[in-house]
């Protein structure tokens, strides 16, 4: 979410090399974040290859601000 | 969650941020380019004056900008399909360099053909122009000596306003290596160096 958030929107092997994770292990969090709303996915076909974008929806943003939020609040108490 | 684990939190968090925002590396081809095929063109037209010769043609223009014209656009096509990640910055910074290489293609080839303005004044109009284009460059890649370009360019331009002769082409094409081309070879080795 963290990377997402300053992206427009970022390809699956961009995430996993910004945030060091194995493939299995971003699908997961892809998926959760994916059926929460948090991110859209775009599936396509470039010169026969696969390609998939994630970006982050409006949920997801207000979501990522409001965890932002809750942990500064967290520190100025 | 305790205030340990939030702080850290929000540092990782802002390390990610960070890390992610410097996707936004200017490769510097584009600047590279145009500069070297706008001195070109200057350099015609006033080695043309000087010795006579016939490449002060406004041909030497329609070809050098029509390249130009058609590099960027291809890049720009093709490098959607190419990215792993495309930002905002990034779509700002496009729209920001095509719109003022839109206007200086208006200027340069509409406004002076129509007689509106005088041939003189295009290079401190130009200069004016890519000031404001590096300025908000400079400000979306939060970078001073980017910025310091766009002062360059400004007073260059406000210079310019007050030489009505041959100078002023001179004046223009150096600055065009100084604050375009040199430029341009200094991002290219910085988006060379974030790759490694």
């Amino acid at each position: 979410m963290s990377v997402l958030i300053t992206l427009e929107e970022a390809e699956f092997n961009f995430l996993k090399e910004k945030v060091n994770a194995t493939d299995g292990n971003l699908s997961v969090h892809l998926k959760k974040l994916e059926e929460a709303n948090y991110i859209s996915v775009k599936k396509e076909f470039i010169d026969r290859k696969p390609k998939t974008v994630y970006s982050l929806t409006k949920t997801g943003i207000k979501a990522f601000e409001l965890y932002v939020a809750q942990l500064e609040k967290l520190i100025k108490k | 969650m305790d205030d340990r684990t939030a702080i850290d939190e929000l540092v990782f968090i802002r390390k990610v941020i960070e890390d992610s925002k410097r996707s936004v590396v200017e490769n510097g081809k584009g600047y590279i380019l145009w500069g070297i095929l706008v001195f070109l063109g200057l350099m015609s037209v006033y080695l043309g004056f000087v010795f006579k010769l016939p490449t002060n043609s406004p041909w030497v223009w329609v070809v050098l900008i029509g390249f130009g014209w058609i590099y960027t656009l291809t890049s720009v096509f093709s490098k959607k399909h190419e990215k792993h990640v495309r930002t905002f910055a990034g779509k700002i910074l496009n729209s920001v360099w095509i719109s003022a290489g839109l206007s200086m293609t208006i200027i340069g080839f509409i406004a002076t053909s129509s007689g509106m303005i005088n041939g003189l004044a295009l290079s401190p109009l130009m200069s004016t122009v890519l000031g404001a284009a590096y300025f908000i460059s400079g400000t979306v890649y939060d970078s001073k000596w980017v910025k310091l370009l766009a002062l360059g360019w400004w007073c260059g331009g406000i210079a310019m306003f007050f030489i009505a002769n041959i100078i002023q082409i001179l004046i223009m094409a150096l600055m065009m290596l100084g604050l375009q081309v040199i430029p341009g070879f200094v991002f290219y080795l910085n988006s060379k160096k974030e790759a490694k």
